[in-house]
Parts: structure tokens; sequence; C-alpha cells
């Protein structure tokens, strides 16, 4: 009856959700709603490797980066097309993620955390300095459209803000999807269970290193694509926009939404992208107010907005299961 | 060539002291609180804030002017403990990190509105004077960041080793529950340390603010350099955070003037993966003194 | 499980909340132009100078009697020189405030990431600042550069540096951005051509603070001219630790961007600031009665004299409001068609876009001398 219900309640969302374009046709709008998926995909790969197997990652925008780059370099550099590429780009983000993974995932809370920010610092270096390749602060300009899909019968072209709000939609819920059954699966109980107590999953042989590794690599890998849909969007990348300030800012959205559950990483990412639009007003103020809320957050509200309202409504175990790291801390 | 590699040398030691004093008051305050402080950085910025203004404003000579932003910010980072970071003690590290990172941009950007953007640099007047020995040229504000870094670290040792504050704080970081046990009023240690950590930050900052500059943003960068001194240091150890800073000052230094300056920045992380590969338990020893 | 629905729910009223009632054609006054401009991160300050001279120059026209009777208003959007946020920025004025124009960005990337919507939407989009090459070189006719670039500044310069002041062995710090690289590209073929030699090159990131590794570098090295390319900040701390490591006496230094040519620079590095020569398109002391009385105003209203971002902003400002002047239209196409043929005198001189929507303006040699911008040479023609 649950289950039945859930996805009830779901395809309504979905139902609507599909109807938002024509709501908001407006592109400011439009705009901040397909960033709201970019980002959703990115706090939903990122709750993959922090939230559900306990791993803090702070380079994380270091893969985004990547994979943006490799997308928007091979198109530019050798027509390729963007459906091509965004799987290339999610590979070698996935590939760099592995061996990175591998070297580092044996450091636990904070080490691990300084080790994964200081990569990112590394990476946009790198894209900052490997001229010949990244063309560095000029970034890469010119990147082309995804080509129009041809069907039997009609052609869908992704031209419009509004085509590009489909097209993420349709990955956004395709990553979603892909992250439930990850989580739900025998893979996702070891993961838990090695976020809840690393000495004791292995005692009782869950190869721990393997599945954090594999977390973290599949985290780099979706965190690639979502790197590609964005160059293939903005039609321009350059370092700025993949530092270590956008990786805080993405665990900030898993934070807020709930980083151990599957909807709350999606409600941090819109709330945390749209919420900065409204509060343009504000001026120079609006970051004090992001900086405010953000202390007043964790002091009162670690589990994040829907985990807290999980934990609130079914007053189970379950929810209360979700603070990262309160056993491998003291370890 | 010596003359060169010498001159590198002594620049990369005037810098690791910058870091082994900013770096000190976060291991600190990490070791006895187990917090992670983002928002050190903030410390360190408003320390150089406060020592401008100590000398535009006040007409405060330098040196005066630094003891006056040390002991603002000493009070201001007893309030900081009481008001922020008090209710998550003991809570995951990771809760920490956001909320001081939270702090840190609220911290921040109230700067950059009250006092703007513009940059701006602490007349030390010691800027002009330069000294050439051997070849080297050192300016006399660069030495007396030298000394003055020398001095602080020695009355941090001697406090932490001779005081009953001092054995305090030592105590509570090998084991808090022990030490509560044995009557240490942990919540007033937890206050003084964030005092001395603000007040050795606000040395820092208005050192840099004087041979470098002053801004609302300073406190970023600095904040991930610190946390790498610490590990590489190993934590609550003085003698490993003073070694790590100067040996990434030396790594900055010799590695932006031999290798590549670009990429100067990341010599750190370079050599804290090195370490860990090699040494995860840090430079000296374990985690406590 | 009402608990999903109804925060789904909730969002979306409180976004529909936001969608204005309708979209009603122009009105004819006030006239909207957009503005674009990091007014918090780490170039707000900058940015803040351009904006200054921009509202500095609606006022004026307003003054006036605006543009036939109808005010200049001002719509000023902040992209904290983020790219996706000047997007952003963008689609918010062109959509929700429906201005005729836009002025923006400071940064190269923000204002690239910006010409596409411009296009699409069919706004001119004029930046003041942003140097990087590909503006004015992806054919985008709705996109201009109100500013000289490095190429017409290496013309005037270099010929200057080396004939006249004999300066044969140059070395070159310049800051990692599109602007720093492509003018050490520029100089350098500029210097070669005159048989000039570089002997050292070395960038730096933008908000640098210690260049002791590389200056220290530089002192082994036989360069008579150290050519910097940097912003006010970064090169007064070149500047500085440039003279605590004693390198005046060996070596001139060259500014030929104009990054030091401003009141704050002075006051950062004092009097170590003479000797620097360079080139600029605007300073304070030129002595024409329209820069005379832009200063004049300039100090009056901010308390400080203008430099060359605030003479930018002013002079784009002015452009726009010409242009729509001439078009005597609020219609976007049809500002874009008078800017792109307009003719315009302002404080630093003549100006007038090329077939690239490129402007071309004239440069003045300057020389600092007891803090004060001699010209030394000019208006020379960077065509």
């Amino acid at each position: 009856m649950k289950i039945q219900a859930r996805v009830f309640v779901i395809s309504i969302a979905l139902l609507a959700l599909l109807f938002v374009p024509r709501l908001f046709s407006m592109d400011y709008y439009m705009h901040m709603f397909v960033m709201s998926e970019i980002y959703a995909v990115l706090a939903l790969s990122l709750a993959l490797i922090v939230g559900f197997s306990g791993q803090v990652s702070m380079g994380h925008a270091a893969f985004y980066g990547i994979g943006a780059y490799v997308s928007a370099l091979l198109s530019v550099n050798y027509g390729l097309s963007f459906w091509v590429t965004i799987w290339i780009a999610g590979f070698v983000a996935s590939l760099v993620s592995f061996m990175i993974g591998a070297l580092v995932l044996r450091l636990r809370g904070h080490f691990l955390a300084i080790t994964t920010a200081f990569f990112g610092i590394l990476v946009g270096l790198v894209f900052n300095n490997w001229i010949d390749v990244t063309n560095g602060p000029m970034g890469v300009a010119g990147i082309p459209r995804p080509a129009p899909l041809n069907f039997p019968g009609f052609t869908v072209a992704i031209q419009t803000r509004a085509h590009y709000y489909y097209l993420g939609l349709a990955f956004a819920v395709l990553v979603a999807f892909l992250v439930h059954r990850l989580v739900n699966s025998r893979i996702g109980n070891a993961l838990i269970a090695i976020r809840e107590n690393e000495e004791l999953a292995r005692s009782i042989g869950i190869n721990a290193m393997a599945y954090k590794v594999l977390a973290f690599s599949i985290g780099g890998g979706l965190a690639g694509m979502a790197g590609s849909f964005y160059a293939h969007y903005i039609l321009f990348i350059s370092p700025v926009t993949f530092t270590v300030a956008e990786s805080i800012n993405m665990l900030v959205m898993i934070i807020f939404g709930g980083m151990s559950t599957l909807f709350g990483p999606i409600l941090g990412a819109v709330f945390l992208t749209v919420l900065p639009e409204f509060l343009r007003m504000a001026g120079s103020l609006r970051l004090v107010i992001y900086g405010v809320a953000l202390v007043i957050f964790i002091i009162w509200m670690p589990l994040g907005v829907w985990g807290s309202l999980k934990s609130f409504w079914l007053g189970k175990r379950q929810a209360s299961l979700s603070e990262v790291g309160e056993h491998q801390e003291h370890s | 060539m010596i003359t060169v590699f010498m001159q590198q040398a002594l620049n990369g030691v005037v810098l690791g002291c910058i870091y082994a004093l900013t770096a000190l008051g976060l291991s600190l305050v990490f070791g006895i609180l187990e917090v992670a402080n983002f928002a050190h950085g903030e410390l360190y910025m408003l320390g150089a804030f406060m020592a401008l203004f100590a000398t535009k404003l006040v007409g405060a000579p330098f040196f005066i002017a630094l003891f006056i932003s040390m002991s603002i910010m000493a009070i201001f980072g007893a309030l900081t403990e009481r008001a922020v970071f008090r209710p998550i003690v003991g809570k995951p590290m990771i809760n920490s990190m956001l909320l001081s990172f939270g702090l840190s941009t609220a911290l921040a950007n109230l700067a950059l509105f009250f006092f703007k953007a513009d940059p701006r640099k602490i007349d030390s007047g010691l800027a002009d004077i330069r000294f050439r020995f051997l070849g080297l040229y050192v300016t006399a504000e660069r030495l007396s960041v030298l000394v003055l870094s020398i001095v602080l670290v020695a009355v941090l040792a001697w406090f932490i080793q001779y005081t009953k504050t001092g054995k305090a704080m030592r105590a509570i970081s090998q084991d808090r529950v022990a030490a509560q046990l044995a009557g240490i009023n942990v919540r007033r240690i937890y206050s003084v340390t964030f005092a001395i950590s603000g007040a050795l930050a606000a040395a820092a900052g208005t050192m840099v603010g004087a041979i470098f500059f002053v801004s609302p943003e300073m406190g970023f960068a600095v904040v991930l350099k610190s946390f790498v001194v610490i590990i590489l240091g190993g934590f609550g150890s003085i003698r490993g955070v003073i070694l790590a800073a100067i040996i990434i000052g030396l790594a900055e230094s010799l590695g932006g003037g031999y290798l590549s300056y670009a990429y100067k920045d990341a010599y750190p992380f370079l050599l804290l993966v090195l370490l860990f590969m090699l040494r995860p338990q840090g430079l000296i020893g374990g985690r406590r003194s | 499980m009402k608990g999903k629905n109804w925060i789904i729910l909730a969002a979306m009223g409180f976004l529909v909340s936001f969608v204005p009632a309708s979209f009603a054609a122009i009105p004819a006054s006030p006239i909207r132009v957009g503005v674009v401009m990091p007014t918090s991160g780490t170039l707000a300050y900058d940015g803040g100078l351009a904006l200054n001279g921009i509202k500095m120059a609606v006022d004026e026209v307003n003054k006036a009697g605006g543009i036939k009777g109808n005010k200049l208003e001002l719509f000023v959007e902040d992209s904290a020189g983020v790219p996706a946020t000047a997007v952003a920025a963008i689609e918010k004025l062109v959509g929700m405030s429906k201005v005729s124009a836009v002025i923006g960005d400071f940064g190269s990337s923000c204002t690239l990431a910006m010409m596409d919507v411009a296009q699409r939407a069919q706004v001119p989009l004029i930046t003041p600042i942003s140097l990087a090459p590909k503006i004015t070189e992806q054919g985008n006719i709705w996109t201009f550069r109100g500013c000289d670039n490095s190429e017409m500044i290496a013309k005037g310069f270099t010929k200057w540096a080396v004939k006249t002041k004999k300066l044969d062995k140059w070395a070159f710090i310049a800051v990692n951005t599109d602007y720093g690289r492509g003018s050490v590209e520029a100089f350098k073929k500029k210097v070669a051509e005159l048989g000039g030699e570089v002997v050292f090159t070395e960038y730096f990131q933008q908000g640098e603070t210690d260049y002791y590794p590389i200056i220290t570098k530089l002192k082994a090295t036989k360069a008579n001219g150290l050519c910097m390319f940097g912003e006010t900040v970064d090169l007064s701390r070149v500047v500085n630790q440039f003279y605590e490591m004693g390198l005046n006496e060996k070596m001139t230094l060259m500014d030929p961007t104009s990054g030091t040519f401003n009141p704050k620079f002075i006051e950062l590095v004092k009097e170590k600031a003479n000797g620097i020569v360079g080139a600029s398109r605007f300073v304070a002391t030129i002595k024409t009665p329209a820069a005379k009385k832009f200063v004049a105003e300039y100090r009056k209203r901010y308390g400080a004299d203008p430099e060359k971002y605030a003479q930018a902003g002013y002079d784009v400002a002015k452009m726009v409001a010409m242009a729509i002047t001439k078009a005597d239209s609020t219609e976007p196409a049809k500002i874009r068609e008078a800017l792109s043929k307009i003719s315009y005198k302002g404080p630093q001189g003549k100006a007038h876009f090329n077939e690239k929507n490129q402007l071309i303006i004239d440069e003045y040699i300057i020389a600092i001398k007891d803090g004060v911008f001699e010209i030394v040479a000019g208006p020379v023609s960077a065509e």
C-alpha cells in the first residue's frame, strides 16, 4: 500500500512538473529551473558519496568541471555530438574519481575532507594553467547545443530554455531513479553499513574500500555528466565555475535538504538555486543571510529539511540514522 | 645561484611563520574542542581590519595596534565560541565545518558590506627599511614578523606548559571526560582556547595586512592552508605545526621559484598526499601532544 | 505521503506569486537601461568604479531633461563575477525589467556567457571593460566592446618604449587571464618586430599576494624593463615587492594597460609609483575641457579622482543615451543600429565602433612623476 501511494504521488508530481514551462514562460524563470535540475543531479551524486556512504568530499566540483571540459573540448575540437560526449564525460569523470578515490578514501573525516578540497584546488589550477588544452582562464567558447534528435515522424530540437528544461527534467529523474535503485540494493545496504560503523562492516566481511570507491566513482561520473549538460547549456565554460566554493555550495544543498534521503538533495538543490535569485534584492547582504541561515540550520536542523520532516512524521529510527559520521569520528 | 636560493628560502621561512601563527590557533581549537573552524580565516581578517583602524583612526603605532587587535579578537573569539560553537561540540566534524563555513560567509560578506571592497594596506612604518647582507634582501617589516612570531610562539608554549590553564587545556585535549571528572571547568577552557585562537589569528592577520594587504576576502585562502598545516603537523603538537608551517612556506617559495609559479598553491596539497601515503598519523607522532 | 505533495504545491504557489500580471507594451517613459556588474565578490571594488561612471552619466542625461523629455532608468543586477549568475541577471533584465539595452559585464567570462542571450533576445549588450578577443570575434552583432583592447595599445606603446626609452630587454609579469595572456602575446610580437628581446615571462593568479618567488628569479636576468599587466591591487603588490628586493635600481617599470594609473594605486605604493611609464585611454590629468569637466564633476560626487573604469562606464552609458536619441526609439534593434554608427566625443577623446563592434579610441603615453600622472605623449592613434 505504501509503495503504491508513493508511486502515485511521484507520478502526480512529475505530471505537474511537465506543465511548469506553461506557467513560467519567461526565460528568467526557465533558466532558474534548468540550473536547479543540474544542481539536483549534482546534489544526488554528492549525496551518494556523503550521505549514503558517509565519506566527506569537498572537491566534488572537480568532477563537475572535468566532465564539462571533456564534453566541451570534444565537441569544439572534434565535432563530436553532445549525445556522445555526455557519456564520455561521465566515463572520464568516473575514471578520475576512481583513481582519486582509491588513493584517498582510506582517510577519514576531516582528513578526507581537506584532502578532497585540495584535490579540487589542484584540478582548478590545472583548468587555469594548462592553456594548450583548456585555454586557461579564457575558457572554452562556442560550445554547440545538443544536435536535434530525429525520430520517425518528428524531430526534437534543443533550442529554447523550455527544451532544456524538459531534457534536464528527464536527466534528473533518471539519475534520481538510478540512485534510488542503488541505495535500495545490496550495494546500498553495504554503503549504509559502512557509513554507520566501518569497522563493524569490515568485520562481517564487507570490503569497505571497494564499496566506498564504487560510490565515489559513480558519484563522480554523474557529476561529470551534469558538467557536460551545463557546458552545452551555457555554451561557454571557464575555470571560475568549478571552484572549491562551488563544491561547498553543493554540500550546503544536501545538508539543507537532508543528505541521506532521496528527495532531500533535490529539495536542497532547487531551493538553494532559486533562493539566491529571490534574494537579489538584498544585494551584497544576500550572502550574509545565506551564511547566517546555514549557521542556524546546522545548529537546529542537522538532518536537513526533508530529513527532519521525515523523522518527524515517520518517527522511525530510519531517519535518525542519517547523521553522518556519528560513529566513525571516534574510531 | 646560492644567493637566489638563500633568498627564496628566507622568503619561505617568513611565510612559514605567518602560516604557523594562523595554524596554531586553529590547531588548539581543533585539538581541544574537536571543532573544525572554517571561520578562523575571518578572525584573521577581522584582526587585520582592527589593526588597520587602530593605525588609521586612532593613529596608534604598529605594535600598539597589533596589541589592540589581538585583544579585541580574543574577546570576539570567546564570544563566537559561546554563541555559535558550543551547541555543536561533540557532534560530527562535518557539522562544525559547515557551520563555520556559514559563519565565515556571513562574516566575510558583512565585512564586505561595511568596509567595502577597497584593498588596503597597514602602514607599519617599517616597510621602507631594507636590510642587505650577503646579497640577501629583507625588509624590517619581514624581519619583525620573524621576531614577533618567535616571541608569540614562545609565550604560547610557556603558557601551555606551565600555567594551570595551559595544563587544563592539555588535559582536555587528551581526554575530555577524564578532565571533567578531574574537576576542570571545561566550558571556561573552551572560551579561553577560542580567545587565544582569536588573538593569534589577529596577530597573523595584522602582519599580513602590513606586508601584503587587508581585504574582506583575505580569510578564505588562508584557512585552507592552515588546515593543511595542522594535518601535516599533527593535531595539538606545537612543534609539529611550526615545522609543518615552515615546510609549507618553503615549498611555496622554492617551488614557486624553481618549479612552477602557477601551481604554487598546489604544493602544500601534494606534500599532504605524499605524507598520507607514507605516514597517516601526521608529521610529529600521534594526534595529541 | 501527503507531505511531499504539500511541499511541491507550496513551492509552486510561492513562485507563481512572482509572475507579473501582464506584459504590457514598453512605455515610452521612462527609458529602461540594464546594467550587469559584479557588486559582490572579488571584482566588487573595480565593478563599483565602472558603476560610478554609469550612474553619473545617467544622472547627467536626466538632469539635462532626459531623452526627448523621457528619463533614463537604470536597472542594476549583480553578477558576482559568476557566468551563470550573469546569465540569470541578463535574463531578468531583458525578460522581466524589459530593458532596451544592457551595459556589462566586467569580467570577460561573464560577458561571453551573456552574449548568446543578447543575441537571442535581440538586445544590445555593451561591455565597458571586458578584454577577451572572442567578444568581438564571434560575429555577434548584438555585442559591443566599449573600450580599447591589447593589440591597439601594443602598437602605440612599444614603439615609444623601445625607441624613445631605449628599453630593449623586456620582462613580463602578467595576470593569468585572457587580458594578461592576450596582452603579453600582442606585446611580445611588437617587441620582437622592433628588435627587442624578451628575457622573462611569468603569470600570476588574480589576487596573488606573494610575488617574491618570481621577483627573486627576475633579479637574475638581464632585463632592463619590466612590463606588468594586472589590476591595481595585484600590481601594487608587485611594485612593492619589486622595491623591497631592490630591483628598482635595475629596471624600469612599464604599465601599458594602465592598471596603475589611478589614485588607489598611488595610495597603496606612495612614492614607489614614480617612474612608472605606460599608456592609458584616460587619466584624470588630461587637459581637454571635456576631461576637466568630467573630473571635476566626479570629484564632487564621489570625493576621488576618476580612473579608466569609471570613464569607460561613463562613456558607454553616454553612448547608449546618444544612440537612443539618434534612433529616436527605445526599440533595441534600432538602438543597436545607431550604436554601431555612432560618433562620440567624451572625456578621453573621440570614439567610434569598427565593423566588429570594437571601439576605436586614442591612447596617451603616461609617466608617473611625484604621484601625478604626467602625459608624456599623445593622444596617439591606436588603430
